[in-house]
């Protein structure tokens, strides 16, 4: 495409003129220009310092925008770090998340793969644990805000003075004891309503639900890890015990209605 | 606007100090008495000095609290049944009434809190208030399942071991029927068993019981309902995985979760409440005893909480009929007996019109509703909640008798 070619020209004389400058600074420290001490010597290798990185900085900036332009969604770009976890997008992690999510091989690179996969669950399920948790420390903030606001506007009935008040002596004091409870009883409440209008936002839901998601993905991988350990070394696994349950659950099920079935025969019908 | 642009807006509002909806003036002298008494009296000196002060207090009392055991459900009972991890128990007479007028009465927990909320302390217990009014009072209490449990589901809790432990209690008091009061999760085993078995029963109460999870929907009351929102909002296989993964849902999970939906509430409670309630013995030792009875929170066995989770909250499947026990549909229209349906008017856990939804489904049976003026727990843990609770269940079952 026209455009295309036109910003790869931009980004090859940007990444031209930064290894020009870069070039020009390792000539600075040169044995000629070593001879010259002193301020002069310095004040050259710093000036050439800052354009070899003003010109690096506008190779980048540049490279990182025609690569959005190219990748339009969120995350496409290797630039965008929503995209490092998921294989959508061409190119850099989306082909390597692709590869380990395509069919396993049977007999090579299968147990680096699902290492591979777990530190990627176990990445997934940090970011999404941040992200919760970004989302109800915003929500912490704004319940200070509203707290801090309604302290001039409350409208809310006083309640009486807790029991410490009248065991403080003094009657400022008293007074002090049950102002500060009243105080932190209103700090509740205003807590409690920020927070439940949080609790019910779509952002939040949407965090839960990628939190939960992540945590449950990564403790099946893990929990695949150690069920294919306890098979290796001989040791009954989780899923083994569970068959048993179950089949013990199943047995005592039958054994009930047979039971129930024996006694409602001798009783001559009728009964549970 | 994104959520997240539109959070970050209100915080840039917040640090330079600019409005963003709500508050409004802070004016000098604005606001009520009390925050101008807080304001026009804050020596920090002081105040220093009084926090220091009840720190002090607490860690003394605390330490007290220590040597001796904090005891809950301390009303003697008698274990009458017993089948694997479930048991039967039935309370002692009052000496002062020794006549077992009323009853047998079977309280049927959830596994989402243990059965010693009912009898938390002397004064704060419904047992004692029943036992008073002379009701023959039985509490079943249903262990602590274990992954082995895992496979359990409803059909074992709320038809086999709920109607077993029924038999075995009609048994005991030598009566043809028995009344019910189910509580919550255990108020769902309960409206299930009465629908199956009408016959059994001579009365049902039922106490902050999600009937129809979905009831809540149409009008959502701000800080009420959100686990039902949380669990309607979930994708379908999402819980399913949850409970895949762990064979149980973990108590500490429930207690997770219940704690962050009253955030404010749940941080103020080992700082600024447990400093309020120092001084106060009394206080110290009921703040205590609910701790104790908070920190016991059985597990739920995986099938068991599928159903709960998924087939109720998700689905909806006792309100629309299609909850099944042991292949058989629960029909709540079949419950023949007189019913009391509780609830609790600021339940933020289970919204007064999810409870409410019962009367809905009742056909020619005597019915009534009673709220009371507390959250889920205050229902039963509160005096002023025991004082509506205790006289309208002695009442049913007077009705009943």
């Amino acid at each position: 495409m026209a455009g295309d070619s036109a910003a790869d020209d931009t980004l090859f004389r940007l990444w031209r003129d930064g290894a020009r400058a870069f070039s020009a600074l390792a000539e600075g420290f040169g044995p000629d220009q070593a001879e010259g001490a002193g301020a002069r010597v310095a004040r050259g290798a710093w000036a050439q310092a800052g354009a070899t990185f003003e010109a690096w900085s506008r190779f980048l900036d540049a490279l990182a925008e025609a690569h959005s332009a190219r990748s339009a969604s969120p995350g496409a770009s290797p630039f965008d770090p929503a995209g490092w976890l998921r294989g959508a997008g061409e190119g850099g992690m989306a082909d390597l998340w692709r590869w380990l999510e395509g069919p396993d091989f049977a007999d090579i690179m299968g147990e680096e793969r699902r290492l591979i996969r777990e530190g990627r669950e176990w990445v997934r399920f940090a970011a999404a644990l941040e992200q919760f948790r970004m989302l109800v420390a915003e929500g912490w903030l704004r319940a200070f805000r509203r707290f801090a606001e309604s302290l001039g506007a409350d409208d809310g009935a006083p309640e009486p003075p807790g029991p410490l008040a009248e065991a403080t002596g003094s009657e400022a004091e008293a007074r002090d004891a049950a102002a500060w409870d009243r105080l932190v009883a209103h700090w509740r409440r205003a807590a409690d309503a920020e927070m439940a209008r949080l609790q019910t936002s779509e952002a939040y839901l949407a965090a839960q639900r990628d939190l939960l998601d992540a945590g449950l993905a990564l403790r099946a991988s893990l929990r695949a890890r150690a069920e294919r350990m306890a098979a290796f070394l001989g040791l009954p696994t989780r899923a083994e015990l569970d068959d048993v349950h179950a089949e013990l659950h199943a047995l005592r099920r039958e054994m009930r209605a047979l039971k129930r079935a024996q006694r409602d025969a001798s009783a001559g019908g009728g009964g549970r | 606007m994104h959520p997240r642009a539109e959070a970050g807006d209100e915080l840039a509002g917040a640090m330079t100090g600019g409005g963003g909806g709500g508050g409004g003036g802070r004016g000098e002298g604005a606001g009520p008495d009390w925050m101008g008494a807080f304001r026009a009296s804050a020596r920090p000196a002081c105040a220093m000095i009084e926090a220091t002060r009840r720190m002090i207090a607490l860690m003394d009392k605390l330490g007290e609290a220590r040597r001796r055991s904090v005891r809950i459900a301390e009303t003697p009972k008698d274990t009458v049944w017993q089948q694997g991890k479930v048991t039967l128990s039935r309370y002692r007479a009052d000496p002062a009434v020794p006549e077992r007028r009323y009853g047998p009465l079977l309280i049927v927990h959830g596994l989402v809190g243990r059965q010693s909320m009912t009898d938390l302390e002397p004064r704060r217990s419904l047992v004692r208030r029943l036992l008073a009014a002379g009701v023959d009072t039985f509490v079943l209490d249903w262990g602590n399942p274990t992954r082995a449990d895992r496979y359990c589901d409803m059909t074992d809790y709320a038809d086999h071991r709920l109607g077993d432990a029924v038999e075995a209690a009609l048994e005991v008091a030598e009566r043809p029927r028995a009344a019910l009061l189910g509580i919550c999760q255990g108020g769902v085993f309960a409206a299930a068993h009465a629908a199956l078995y009408p016959e059994r029963l001579a009365a049902l109460a039922l106490a902050v019981t999600p009937i129809d999870c979905h009831a809540d929907a149409a009008a959502p009351v701000p800080g009420r309902g959100q686990l039902n929102l949380w669990l309607r909002s979930l994708p379908e296989d999402l819980v399913d995985r949850l409970i895949d993964d762990s064979g149980m849902v973990p108590g500490a999970l429930a207690a997770t979760v219940f704690n962050g939906l009253t955030p404010g509430r749940t941080a103020a409670k080992y700082t600024a409440d447990l400093m309020e309630i120092a001084g106060d013995p009394d206080a110290l030792d009921t703040f205590l005893r609910m701790e104790k009875w908070l920190s016991d929170r059985p597990d739920q066995p995986g099938e068991l909480a599928r159903e709960w989770l998924v087939g109720l909250y998700r689905e909806n499947r006792l309100a629309t009929g299609r909850l099944s026990l042991d292949g058989r549909p629960v029909r709540l229209e079949n419950i023949s007996c007189p019913v009391l349906n509780i609830y609790a008017r600021d339940d933020h856990i289970v919204p007064p019109p999810c409870s409410r939804a019962l009367k809905n489904h009742l056909q020619n049976v005597a019915y009534r509703e009673l709220e009371v003026p507390t959250g889920h727990i205050g229902a039963f843990v509160s005096p002023r909640g025991l004082d509506l609770v205790a006289p309208a269940m002695t009442a049913l079952l007077a009705q009943a008798a």
